[in-house]
């Protein structure tokens, strides 16, 4: 086992606004080690960009609070940072390349200085420094680095995500958050910019996690894999375990929905039922409404984790022994 | 969205003060076209005397400080509502009051108007007679000096007299004029081509100021002296005009009239349409007349210790003209008679002057030597239901189907407003049609209305008196307002009251005439308008010349 | 660009004929002679008859329009009946006038609504951006004459700092340049703010907070040139609409401008100032807006791709990388 770079415990996020209270991330616990690649993965609003949002403390002002928990960032609590230090963290140490590369880059600037100003920030250069350090990343994310006097609008969309990355990259991040980098992309680009990705990440020893809604990304990128569900982990283990042996029943009914080239089915599964208002959340098992294994306790407690196996763990009460016993009566 | 209502109503006191500002303008522009247009205009004399209604408490009246005896090289601003398209109107045919202003000052006159008494008084000339009824001969001064340095003489006049003629052509300043001829070289005759002595009154107006053909021809020729007046041999001299925003004047310390004394070295004159704004130059300092403001709102800084509020009449009588041809429901005598009945003429003096004036008794001013009281207050005084029984007499409709048109500027808007309120009660209908000065002038022109309001200046006999009632203006179309028409009596009694030698008979006779009007109802005199202008706290000297135009050259500071 | 220079001025000529041919028509069906008008009321029909045709007022008005369109051609916009002079030589300075203080009135309505702007969008939702709104809309509700009146109060009557009126004195343009300014603030305030929100919101901002930017240059150096873009796009339409509607405050403050002249001439039946007037401020109007769109481009790059490229977009955009 290496050394931890980053250590999630009890996290809870909630979004307040006027009307509700939206409870986003619910107590989760989440590791990674360094040089290592973590999927996060999950449907739409099961709180995995918050997380991240989170670890870079970039919430929603005044609407996103963290609102019990820590994120040990190399052993420093993040949580207790003052927002000088996050700002010096942030982008040096902790980069992030967000989800859709066709609004992440400023309009109005010159994609070299975009990539610059990064480095003037962290690196303490100067700007022709800062500037030449801009065309090396662009070479470096496969674009002819004459172009850095250009605008975002001037590229592709694909090329954007590569100086997105560019961006992301310039200071070398100890921990690199890619959400969702390539959903906006073909997928012949999005192909390239996972392999692009996964070069830098080996070359340069990044520790990243890589936000997805794509298991099929996540098989080929990372070393472990959390599901997430309504703002919960409720699986966690390395990529294998996870593949391999789904033990929660909405990890089981997301491989089932995958669209399979070996078997012919009439139509895709789909999971029956709706995420649960996360403004509202039972105060039993969150999945329990759309489970097809759940019981009566299901909808009364709210289910710990187990461990399955040897670095494996569920957030399901079939894997206890009291579900057993229930089984019994 | 509340909060934009109420700051809105909160200011709606300030607003109403502007509006008044706008009024001002209307009202400019209203005594512009009346003057330009009744042959009644190119006036004369002004009114000295002061009017006991002004003489409200914080209210001063114009004519009435002792000269000025001092001498200083201080600067006085007046402010003019609008800015002149020349200075020497005569010159192009134009007659503004602002020029008219500003060329009084540069330009002396032959005979002049002590503004107290209304004697003619000489200035350029000395003596003058009539040889006959249409031949004034004058006799020049000794040792008048022009602009230029050259003595004035007898050709300068013919000069003079020469552009009027032709120049101002189509103006009351040219049109009366056959020609003048150099009898000696300080004697001069004009020849008119009317008989009436008021021609010598006329010659003391701003218009017939004295140029020489030499300075004219310094200057530029007659169009580029128009506005670039380096000439005459008044009080000030004209020293520049940047335009659109001052025309400045230098005192002229080379004066004829060693016993006239000049106050000020310079007089800037300054152009602020808005009547307000005005008013707060001088309150501020910038200013220390704030020429010609409505009345209504001069009114309103009588308790304004800041500054001084100076109100007057100038021998204007507002008019209300029925108009008489067919097709009109005027032309009904017991209509006429009906409607003089109804109107409150105490609420319109106090709408038309803000209170200053009283309801005029007589075709004339009442202090004009031709005022005859033709009314008694008693007849003056509304009488509803005597104003009913006529029109009932008559069988005349009071259900309010019969509708009458008055047109009108802006300025008589509140006036035709109060008539509308009295004619209701008699159940006749007043339609209010308000226009800009071009269309209520072809409207006046061609007689598109039943009734109408009109001043008429009255300083004097001027061959345009009661224009409105003289057979050639009414064929030649070009009369605002009256009734159109006319009789051949009325008609040679005004040719008589024109022509008049003896101005005790002429009073006769006005009264005369002013019976026949009255008789007929052909008119309803209405009240003295009024000018007012804002001055400075410690200024003396505000004095006028004919319609109540300022002089802007007697002007001094109180120690 | 050259190009598409070349085009909006073209554009000029169809808005020419436009203003003029809808004057023209206006002076044929309101009452009111200008040959009487320049003589006076008490002028023979002859007279007036040769005055008319010495103006060439008995021809057809197409006649007319025709000749009248060939003189501004040659730059020879007729002459103002009122005082005989060119309307060219009169309305020029006084362009010149009310350009100053259009540009100063937009420049301090800008800078401050922009300020105001941006206060309000960082602190929204406080006090502060309620009162920004206050104050802007006090400014918007409070009509222009009541303005300038309280300024000169204030200025002049009670301070003895400004000229109560006239330019004479340079000091005399700041009260004007107020008065026309302070209504617009409140525009500004609010494109300003609805923008800048916006544009916080944008993605761009967060990955620059990623970048570990800070606050002050996100929003200097990220947020407010992109937020300007519609600003921008409104003080170049008030640029061109103030230049001819000063009209109020030249009035209250005695300024010899170009609204006012229009005005007057409207009012005195002068047309050939109410046309040379109407056709001065059409041309300045659509330099202004020329400039402005030329201004845009150097504020958002974008722009350019579509204007060099005279509306064929993308023309210069690069294909994707394969």
């Amino acid at each position: 086992m290496g050394e931890r770079i980053l250590d999630i415990k009890d996290l809870v996020i909630h979004y307040e606004t006027d009307e509700e209270v939206v409870e986003a991330v619910n107590k989760i616990n989440l590791s990674l080690e360094k040089g290592e690649i973590l999927g996060l993965v999950g449907e739409t609003g099961a709180g995995k960009t918050t997380t991240a949002l989170g670890i870079m403390r970039l919430l929603p002002p005044k609407v996103g609070h963290v609102i019990q928990g820590n994120i040990f960032f190399e052993g420093k609590d993040l949580m207790e940072c003052s927002e000088k230090d996050m700002r010096s963290i942030r982008g040096k140490k902790i980069s992030m390349i967000f989800q859709d590369p066709m609004t992440a880059l400023n309009p109005v600037k010159t994609v070299g200085d975009q990539i610059a100003e990064v480095v003037e920030l962290h690196d303490n250069c100067s700007k022709a420094e800062a500037l030449k350090r801009a065309q090396e990343m662009l070479a470096m994310v496969g674009i002819v680095p004459e172009r850095y006097k250009e605008y975002p609008h001037q590229f592709s969309g694909g090329m954007k995500q590569r100086i997105v990355i560019a961006i992301a990259l310039a200071c070398e991040p100890d921990l690199l958050i890619a959400d969702e980098p390539t959903t906006a992309l073909d997928v012949t680009i999005q192909a390239q910019i996972l392999d692009m990705m996964r070069k830098l990440q080996k070359e340069k020893g990044t520790s990243m996690i890589l936000i997805t809604h794509d298991l099929g990304v996540v098989a080929e990128m990372c070393d472990h894999c959390a599901v997430m569900y309504a703002g919960e982990i409720v699986e966690y283990g390395t990529t294998e375990q996870v593949f391999d042996n789904p033990k929660h029943p909405y990890t089981k009914a997301l491989y089932q929905s995958i669209p399979s080239l070996d078997k012919e089915v009439e139509r895709l599964h789909v999971i029956p039922g709706m995420v649960c208002d996360p403004s509202n959340l039972p105060s039993g098992c969150s999945f329990c409404e759309r489970c097809t294994e759940k019981r009566a306790a299901c909808a009364e407690h709210d289910p710990w984790i187990v461990n399955v196996e040897a670095g494996h763990y569920a957030k399901c009460f079939q894997y206890t022994p009291e579900w057993e016993a229930d089984k019994d009566e | 969205m509340k909060l934009r209502k109420m700051v809105t109503m909160g200011l709606a006191g300030v607003m109403a003060i502007s509006m008044a500002g706008c009024g001002s303008k209307a009202s400019d522009t209203s005594s512009n076209g009346a003057a330009a247009s009744s042959n009644a205009v190119v006036a004369t004399s002004g009114q000295a005397q002061a009017d006991a209604n002004a003489q409200a408490a914080g209210v001063m009246t114009a004519n009435t400080d002792p000269a000025n005896t001092e001498v200083t090289d201080k600067n006085i601003t007046i402010g003019l509502a609008s800015e002149p398209s020349a200075i020497w109107g005569a010159g192009n045919g134009t007659t503004e009051n602002e020029e008219q202003i500003v060329s009084g000052a540069i330009l002396d006159t032959l005979v002049a108007k002590d503004q107290k008494t209304g004697d003619i008084i000489p200035e350029l000339a000395t003596e003058w007679n009539w040889t006959d009824g249409t031949h004034l001969q004058f006799t020049l001064r000794d040792g008048v000096t022009m602009t230029d340095g050259s003595p004035l003489t007898a050709d300068d006049v013919v000069y003079s007299v020469n552009v009027w003629k032709t120049a101002s052509a189509t103006s009351d300043t040219g049109r009366f004029l056959v020609g003048a001829t150099k009898d000696a070289d300080n004697k001069v005759t004009i020849e008119y081509n009317i008989a009436a002595p008021a021609m010598l009154e006329m010659m003391t107006m701003t218009n017939f100021g004295i140029v020489s053909e030499d300075e004219v021809n310094a200057a530029g020729g007659l169009e580029a002296a128009c506005k670039n007046p380096v000439m005459g041999c008044g009080k000030y001299k004209f020293k520049s005009w940047n335009q659109g925003q001052n025309i400045v004047l230098e005192r002229n310390d080379n004066y004829w009239n060693k016993d006239y004394k000049g106050y000020y070295k310079t007089i800037t004159f300054t152009f602020t349409n808005d009547a307000a704004a005005r008013e707060m130059a001088v309150e501020s300092g910038d200013a220390q007349v704030a020429y010609d403001m409505p009345v209504s709102q001069a009114a309103t800084f009588k308790d304004n210790d800041a500054v001084q509020t100076c109100v007057y009449t100038f021998g204007q009588v507002a008019h209300l003209w029925y108009n008489m041809t067919d097709s009109h429901p005027t032309k009904e005598l017991a209509l006429r008679q009906a409607i003089d009945k109804a109107l409150d003429f105490d609420a319109i003096a106090q709408v038309g002057t803000a209170g200053f004036g009283k309801p005029a008794l007589g075709y004339f001013e009442d202090d004009s030597p031709y005022y005859n009281q033709t009314y008694t207050a008693e007849e003056r005084a509304v009488d509803v239901d005597g104003a009913k029984k006529i029109l009932e007499d008559a069988g005349i409709a009071t259900d309010g189907s019969v509708e009458l048109t008055a047109i009108g500027l802006q300025d008589v808007n509140p006036i035709y407003t109060v008539m509308q309120e009295n004619l209701s009660k008699i159940g006749i209908t007043l339609k209010i049609n308000i226009t800009d000065t071009p269309t209520f002038v072809q409207d006046a022109f061609g007689g598109n209305y039943d009734i109408i309001m009109v001043g008429e200046y009255t300083a004097e006999r001027y061959p345009t008196l009661l224009c409105f009632m003289q057979q050639a203006t009414i064929d030649s179309g070009f009369v605002i307002g009256g009734p159109k028409t006319t009789t051949p009596e009325i008609d040679s009694a005004i040719t008589q009251l024109i022509q008049e030698t003896d101005t005790a008979k002429a009073k006769e006779e006005a009264g005369a005439l002013e019976k026949t009007m009255k008789d007929q109802c052909i008119v309803s005199n209405l009240y003295p308008e009024m000018k007012a202008s804002i001055l400075a706290k410690n200024l003396k000297g505000y004095t006028t010349r004919e319609r109540g135009f300022l002089d802007a050259t007697n002007f001094y500071e109180a120690e | 660009m050259f190009k598409y220079i070349i085009k909006r001025i073209l554009l000029l000529i169809p808005i020419m004929l436009g203003v003029s041919a809808i004057i023209f028509a206006l002076k044929t069906v309101t009452p009111g002679d200008p040959a009487r008008q320049i003589l006076g009321n008490n002028a023979t029909q002859e007279q007036i008859e040769e005055k008319r045709e010495e103006l060439g007022l008995n021809d057809p008005v197409l006649v007319q329009y025709v000749r009248y369109i060939g003189g501004v051609c040659h730059g020879d916009f007729g002459n103002s009946y009122r005082t005989g002079e060119p309307v060219l030589k009169e309305i020029l300075p006084r362009l010149k006038t009310s350009g100053i203080i259009t540009l100063g009135a937009v420049a301090i309505g800008a800078f401050l609504g922009i300020l105001l702007g941006i206060i309000s969008a960082l602190k929204k939702y406080t006090w502060i951006d309620s009162l920004v709104l206050v104050i802007s809309m006090f400014f918007q509700s409070v009509p222009e004459f009541v303005v300038g009146l309280v300024l000169i109060l204030v200025f002049a009557v009670k301070l003895h700092v400004l000229p109560t009126s006239g330019i004479e004195n340079p000091l005399g343009y700041i009260m004007p340049m107020l008065c026309i300014g302070l209504p617009s603030i409140a525009n500004y305030t609010r494109i300003t703010r609805s923008s800048m929100l916006e544009v916080l919101g944008e993605d761009y901002i967060r990955t620059a907070r990623a970048k570990g930017q800070t606050e002050h240059n996100i929003t200097y150096h990220h947020a407010l040139r992109n937020a300007m873009i519609p600003v921008a796009q409104s003080v170049g339409t008030s640029l061109g609409n103030s230049i001819g509607g000063g009209m109020v405050v030249e009035t209250v403050f005695g300024v010899p401008g170009v609204g006012k002249y229009i005005v007057d001439s409207i009012t005195q039946r002068n047309y050939p100032s109410i046309l040379g007037g109407a056709l001065i401020i059409a041309i300045v109007l659509v330099v202004i807006n020329l400039l402005v769109d030329i201004a845009f481009v150097l504020i958002d790059p974008r722009l350019k791709t579509t204007i060099i490229a005279g509306g064929k977009k993308q023309k210069k955009a690069k294909p994707a990388a394969a």
